[in-house]
């Protein structure tokens, strides 16, 4: 795939031509666009197994549950974010580009974010049924993992872009990416927890949204600076 | 003061003024460290409510409160190699890393062994020990991304960027910690309470804190002498320190 | 001091165990802590030294061993390159 001429581009327009192609080449191949659903299926499914099948036991755990297999399914997409930029040389034409790094890196990521978190997010309460999420916390579950998944992408795009360089760098991108996720899982699932019990689920989604706000504007920096990094090593 | 901070980035300069600091330092921490340990071993009095288990607080709070300061010192240090583009501070961040990783793993494996005879079991999900658990995988995550770049400047730099998000995030991991657990448990049990802390449990604790603080002063300046010798060993600077020219 | 006899010491009304537990582990991390870089700059120094050595001998050796030693010394500088 050719490059075309950046530099007449605006920021904006480079932006949105960025945002494009990263999700034309996501929805190009399909199959990058369900497996992380079927995954997120799968393994729900793993939890009443392994924990035997009682409702009520299950219901307890469900806010849990799901969002810690939401944060594994973002932790194994957020592996190939930058691989194949990486890998067909257009990460170091994005390198080059006049417009700033962070902002096309920030492009790249929201399409992704939409054919990753989002979709997710959409079909969680499916999903919840099968642990026996309460029907009250669903438009919560649905709330916290739309900001969440957003949040648990930009943070591990930063993952992605310092591990890119390195062979097989899965399971690093998932050990240094994982503490940082901790806040959003606090947050994400105890909004889940209180709108099942009838608490107040209001202020634990505000530090969600805090949170989404602080990772759009800080993650960006860093992913360009892990981008060029990345860049020199390999 | 700031020709002092320039000459501390010329490696042999640094490397003659850590060897005359560690010479003293030395024996110095090591000295205070064990009045420290024998003063809060056997001469403080027990805990009215804990008994003499407590006696380890005068090691797990020492090192618990240097691994988080030794964070932020890595971190600075990797920020200032990113902004200034000065090689010490890499060095420094790179030395770092094990010491703040091994003084966290001290502070949990200390509070599991306290927690047994207080509450019972080896592992209780309070705040301050989930907080100090990521902690650890946040040092864990530095270390285990620097082994896995080839290029080693790249590494350092890399290294850098992942302890500065690392540091924006530790108040928010904390806080957030401490909300979900006053959130999940009721209010009635509180495993780790603060409770006033009488002044002859104090002074000891204070010394260990110093001590802790001299140790992790003392392991990142040897880190980094091995680390320059090494990475200037053609230099001639290093062939007279090893008695040759 | 607190404690009466060196048994009380060990013993610490139950809790001995863990509270000396605890101290052994910190106290044989903390030395682990302290001797190894020592250690590592002691062997490095030996490693210079034996270089140093090395290229003395060179300098006085044939031509073939000198290239030899040459080309060792500058797959060594290429490798201090990459690690930075």
């Amino acid at each position: 795939m050719s490059v075309p001429d950046s530099d007449s581009l605006s920021l904006g327009a480079a932006f949105y031509r960025q945002f494009l192609r990263h999700g034309k080449a996501l929805i190009s191949s399909p199959a990058d666009l369900v497996n992380p659903l079927l995954f997120f299926f799968m393994v729900i499914t793993l939890f009443p197994l392994g924990l035997g099948p009682d409702p009520e036991r299950l219901s307890q755990m469900a806010p849990g549950i799901l969002w810690v297999v939401a944060l594994l399914a973002s932790l194994m997409v957020s592996g190939k974010l930058f691989a194949s930029d990486f890998e067909d040389g257009s990460l170091e034409q994005l390198c080059l580009a006049p417009q700033p790094l962070a902002i096309l890196a920030l492009a790249e990521v929201l399409a992704h974010w939409l054919g990753t978190g989002f979709l997710l997010s959409m079909v969680s309460p499916l999903f919840a049924v099968l642990v026996g999420l309460p029907t009250q916390a669903l438009p919560v579950l649905f709330m916290s993992l739309l900001l969440g998944s957003l949040c648990l992408t930009l943070i591990g795009a930063v993952g992605s872009a310092l591990t890119v360089s390195i062979r097989r760098g899965g399971v690093l991108l998932s050990v240094i990416i994982i503490p940082l996720h901790v806040p959003v899982l606090l947050f994400g699932s105890t909004a889940v927890v209180e709108a099942a019990r009838d608490g107040n689920p209001v202020s634990w989604l505000a530090l969600l949204a805090a949170l989404v706000l602080m990772s759009l504007a800080l993650a960006p920096l860093a992913i360009g600076a892990a981008l060029r990094i990345s860049l020199d090593n390999g | 003061m700031w020709s002092f901070i320039h000459k501390l980035g010329s490696p042999p300069w640094f490397f003659r003024f850590s060897g005359n600091v560690v010479k003293w330092l030395l024996p110095v921490t090591i000295a205070v460290l064990f009045v420290g340990a024998f003063w809060g071993l056997l001469v403080a009095p027990p805990d009215y409510r804990q008994g003499n288990s407590y006696r380890i607080i005068y090691i797990h709070v020492p090192a618990a409160v240097v691994s988080l300061a030794g964070y932020y010192v890595m971190a600075l240090a990797g920020a200032i190699s990113l902004i200034w583009r000065i090689k010490m501070a890499d060095i420094a961040m790179k030395a770092a890393a094990p010491v703040g990783a091994v003084l966290t793993g001290i502070a949990l494996v200390t509070g599991a062994i306290w927690g047994k005879p207080t509450w019972g079991t080896w592992w209780v999900w309070d705040a301050r020990i989930t907080s100090m658990l990521i902690l650890f995988f946040l040092y864990l995550g530095v270390v285990a991304l620097f082994e896995a770049y080839e290029n080693k400047a790249a590494a350092a730099k890399a290294c850098a960027v992942l302890s500065l998000v690392g540091t924006v995030n530790i108040p928010i991991i904390y806080k957030s910690v401490d909300w979900w657990y006053s959130l999940h448990q009721p209010a009635s049990i509180k495993f780790t309470g603060e409770s006033a802390i009488d002044a002859s449990m104090l002074y000891p604790l204070l010394l260990m804190i110093t001590a802790f603080y001299g140790l992790f002063a003392l392991v990142v300046m040897m880190n980094m002498r091995a680390d320059l010798v090494w990475h200037h060993r053609q230099s001639s600077w290093v062939r007279q320190w090893a008695g040759f020219e | 001091m607190y404690f009466d006899s060196l048994t009380a010491v060990a013993h610490m009304d139950g809790h001995g165990v863990y509270v000396w537990l605890a101290y052994a582990i910190t106290m044989v991390l903390l030395s682990w802590l302290l001797w190894s870089p020592s250690r590592e700059l002691r062997k490095r120094k030996l490693w210079i030294v034996a270089e140093a050595r090395r290229r003395a001998a060179s300098t006085n050796a044939t031509p073939e061993a000198k290239t030899q030693s040459e080309q060792a010394m500058s797959t060594d500088r290429a490798q201090m390159e990459t690690q930075g």
